[in-house]
């Protein structure tokens, strides 16, 4: 732990507890004001003759369901929250500096700090596009145009060749993991290979969700990497 | 570093008594008693709703009126209809608190009682309240109550739209007390709406407008042009939509309706009358002239919006259809205009080229020959680079026909949307046209559509009629009022046959070849215009009946629509006769004896009942019901004094005044004796102009 600092330390209990109960009544009563005065987004009565121009998930799974436009559904449905989920339970297992137990200082911890703060933020970025900027056939619309006004299809986008995905796609990976290990050996050898390994790979598979979407909107381009399997 | 040595580390020093800050103490009493007033608020509104209010409002104003322990008579509690058979669950009375209850008849909404006798007519318990009302019946405050909110489909019918409601169970064009809906019903019928649209009720697809394969013949090509430019330039009330074709659009398809010339078969315009001389044709003139008002023609054809409305308005017929034309029209309408509603008159054909003539001569706006002379002037031009491949495919794909037949092509499907459950369509399925910012509801959306029909879209081909504001609001709740019929348990009136039927055998062709279904119904279907012939046999004299069908006369003198003088044949009125009276008669009616004494008894009744009031007997009386002067050629009096206990059991207006059938008897033994004892009937057809 950083000596000299000069903080003074106080016991768990009453400063945080007390805390954590503030936050527990200060959420609460948020809650609680927000259903007295918000209505249920109750839509209209299901009606088996009549499929509404657009069905949106709950405003939680909205992101995934914005997932949907640039993966295949395997992968945006399955893959990509199966390893969020799993990637967030190996935390624990993956973050094992004693000096940091108890300590979430974005100014002590700069860089993990970043890459959750990042994938937060990349989750709700998600969520935000799906709610407000999705309309019939999840086309884009911004919050100010009509839906009345029909988009036109998006034009077909091409996939890239295999001479080209392949490499592509095998640079990025071993580009990805051996990178940290070059810039900072410290890091690799504190973690140690396995942990190092997991830890990059999670980073990667978060940064290549970001990084496709450029590639779809800027080289218009539908599937980097198609195989017989998978296309990515 | 382990976990064990943080608090001997140096640089960092544990405070073991540090005190929470102030901030933070006050920051949790502030959110503490936050927490206490939001639970409060949930608990007081399940406590005491919104709509609690107008129940202590309710036990108040009974108090005030009155009423012992109002408390218990409305205690505070939400009346919820459940009606299963219907889907029904209605919270209405939340706030509506005083539908039944007459002491509250003045409050103000939402306490008011129900207005007029339909809570009576319409069982609550057995009803509900949205199967009529729309709106959400399960919510218990606004605006979700009323469904004016998002995502609710069917919100409150506001206002005169509720009689849309009653087209669910009744019979939408005869309900009483929805007149609006009568009227839209019969509005849909007149713009002929069904020609594009699927609808129940629907007249005859391709039968309402003239059968296009004759329209080059019978009209000249400068006014088929004009007229498909702008049906209201050429007729103030045009039946015929504006489909707002362009000049080009008209010119192709004149071009098309060109290739069929020489079908009709007509003889060379002109040619019948091109040997007359003037005297000749002055006299053809008056003769023409004398015919049109001996057949009352008037009755049903308007002349510049002064008369009849069941058929065209004939102000400007002069300017449409040549004397040969016309002429082959009166003689054989059907051949035209299958299913038509113009009888086939029995005119000898000089009398009819007579008629023809002086219509053609007589019927023109002479302000519109210029503009008619200048279209002519570029017909020839217009139609010589016209294309009339395009003007078919144009007339196949805007719906003409619809409305108009054309020879060899079979019945065309509706190129509108299908409408026969509009008043249930989902609200996401309408294509509100873009930066719309009204509400988001069937009734604006249609609304709008029935103001401007194009105005959505380009691709858009529902062409205008005008219609006034009243008449907006009559077609809005008729087209609000196309929903799934409600479940057969709560169908109020049986299922009406889709046209008139006809009697076989020749009696019933003769019905058939006079129209005589589209005024007069025969047992059970036709026309409200005029008496149901049902019973006629017993109802009047058949001397006086052969008489009155070669040579009407008025009766009613406040109608505008009276019967037509056919020019029938002695051998076509005595069939009529004979068989409306074996056929069509009545048992059971009370005998009337000519007797003296009745008939002074019946004189006095007549004066002290004040039938003259209504009735014209000799010289003086009332307009609004049937001339009684002739009564005793006319009447059977069996049947005056079976119609005088009851006059509603035989289909007429008179409200019941008679009081026992005694006086009945003595009244028609009176009315027996009434003749016009002269050799002409009274006021004979000649007679007949405009009361």
């Amino acid at each position: 732990m950083g000596t000299g600092t000069g903080e003074v330390m106080v016991e768990t209990w009453p400063h945080l507890v007390f805390i954590e109960l503030l936050a527990m009544l200060i959420c609460t009563v948020a809650i609680g004001a927000f259903s007295l005065v918000v209505e249920a987004p109750l839509e209209s009565i299901a009606n088996p003759g009549y499929t509404p121009p657009i069905a949106k998930a709950p405003w939680y799974f909205v992101g995934l369901q914005e997932l949907l436009v640039w993966f295949d559904p395997w992968i945006a449905g399955v893959i990509v929250p199966g390893v969020i989920i799993l990637g967030l339970m190996a935390v624990p297992y993956l973050d094992r500096e004693p000096d940091h137990v108890g300590l979430w200082s974005p100014r002590r911890r700069p860089v993990a700090w970043s890459i959750f703060i990042f994938g937060l933020a990349l989750w709700f970025g998600l969520i935000a596009v799906g709610t407000w900027d999705r309309g019939p056939h999840w086309a884009w619309y911004w919050p100010w145009e009509s839906w009345d006004v029909e988009k036109p299809p998006v034009a077909t986008t091409t996939d890239l060749p295999p001479w080209v995905g392949i490499p592509a796609v095998l640079g990025y990976v071993a580009g990805g993991i051996a990178l940290p290990a070059v810039i900072r050996p410290g890091f690799r050898r504190r973690l140690g290979w396995p942990r190092y390994l997991l830890v990059t790979a999670l980073l990667l598979g978060m940064l290549a969700v970001p990084l496709k979407i450029a590639i779809c909107l800027g080289l218009d381009v539908h599937y980097v990497l198609v195989t017989p399997w998978f296309n990515l | 570093m382990s976990g064990d040595d943080r608090t001997g580390d140096a640089g960092t020093s544990v405070d073991p008594v540090a005190p929470v800050s102030v901030g933070r103490r006050v920051l949790f009493l502030v959110s503490s008693a936050a927490l206490a007033a939001v639970t409060g608020a949930t608990v007081l509104d399940e406590v005491r709703p919104a709509w609690s209010g107008h129940w202590l409002d309710a036990q108040e104003r009974l108090a005030v009126a009155g009423v012992e322990d109002a408390e218990g008579a409305v205690p505070v509690r939400v009346p919820q209809l459940h009606v299963p058979a219907l889907g029904v669950v209605d919270r209405c009375g939340a706030c509506h608190a005083g539908t039944d209850r007459p002491e509250l008849a003045g409050a103000p909404a939402p306490l008011a009682t129900h207005p007029g006798p339909m809570l009576e007519l319409h069982d609550p318990e057995k009803v509900g309240c949205t199967p009529c009302h729309d709106g959400q019946g399960r919510a218990t405050r606004l605006p979700d109550a009323h469904g004016s909110v998002a995502h609710w489909e069917s919100p409150l019918l506001a206002g005169r739209l509720v009689q849309a409601g009653c087209g669910r169970c009744h019979d939408r064009a005869t309900v009483a007390r929805a007149p609006d809906l009568r009227r839209g019903v019969a509005l849909m019928d007149r713009l002929a709406c069904f020609g594009c649209h699927e609808m129940p009720g629907a007249g005859v697809r391709g039968r309402v407008g003239p059968e296009l394969t004759y329209a080059a013949d019978r009209a000249s090509p400068a006014w088929l042009l004009a007229w498909l430019r702008r049906p209201a330039d050429l007729l103030a009330t045009p039946r015929m939509a504006d489909f707002g074709f362009s000049e080009r659009d008209a010119a192709d398809i004149v071009a098309y309706l060109l290739s069929f010339r020489g079908r009709a078969g007509l003889p060379e315009a002109g040619g019948a009358l091109e040997s007359a001389s003037d005297a000749a044709l002055d006299r053809m003139y008056e003769a023409g002239g004398k015919t049109w008002r001996t057949a009352r023609c008037v009755s049903c054809h308007a002349i510049a919006g002064t008369g009849g409305t069941l058929g065209p308005d004939h102000g400007r017929i002069g300017e449409k259809l040549s004397v040969e034309a016309i002429a082959a029209w009166i003689a054989d309408p059907e051949r035209f205009l299958p299913g038509t509603r113009m009888p086939r008159f029995r005119l000898p054909e000089g009398e009819r080229l007579a008629l023809a003539y002086h219509m053609s001569e007589e019927m023109k706006d002479p302000a519109a020959a210029e503009r008619l002379a200048e279209v002519a002037s570029r017909a020839d031009s217009l139609l010589s680079s016209a294309d009339a491949a395009r003007g078919r495919t144009l007339v196949h794909s805007l719906g003409c026909l619809g409305c108009h037949a054309v020879a060899g092509v079979p019945d065309a499907r509706p190129v509108g949307p299908d409408l026969t459950r509009f008043g249930e369509k989902e609200v996401g399925r309408l294509p509100f046209k873009a930066g719309w910012d009204g509400p988001r509801t069937r009734e604006a959306w249609t609304r709008a559509k029935l103001e401007s029909p194009r105005s959505g879209g380009e691709t858009l081909i529902m062409p205008t009629s005008p219609i006034a504001k009243q008449d907006l609001d009559a077609l809005l709740v008729a087209v609000l009022s196309l929903t799934a019929p409600a479940p057969a348990s709560a169908q109020a009136d049986p299922p009406r046959p889709a046209g008139p039927a006809y009697p076989p055998g020749p009696a019933g062709a003769l019905v058939r070849d006079l129209k005589c279904l589209t005024c007069h119904a025969l047992g059970g279907s036709g026309g409200t215009l005029a008496p149901d012939l049902t019973a006629e046999g017993s109802r009047v004299q058949p001397r006086w009946l052969f008489d009155f069908l070669r040579e009407p006369y008025e009766i009613r003198p406040l109608l505008v629509e009276r019967m037509p003088r056919f020019f029938l044949p002695d051998a076509e009125a005595e069939l009529l006769t004979t068989w409306l009276g074996v056929a069509y008669a009545r048992d059971g009616l009370p005998e009337v004896p000519a007797d003296p004494a009745e008939a002074a008894r019946g004189e006095t009744l007549f004066e002290d009942l004040r039938c003259r009031g209504c009735h014209i007997l000799g010289e003086r009386g009332g307009a609004v019901g049937p001339n009684l002067s002739d009564t005793g050629r006319r009447l059977d009096p069996r049947w005056t004094a079976w119609q005088l206990t009851d006059p509603a059991r035989a289909g007429a207006v008179e409200p019941r005044i008679v009081g026992s059938a005694e006086d009945a008897r003595s009244l028609a033994a009176f009315l027996a004796t009434r003749r016009v004892e002269t050799a002409a009937p009274p006021g004979g057809p000649e007679a007949g102009g405009a009361p």
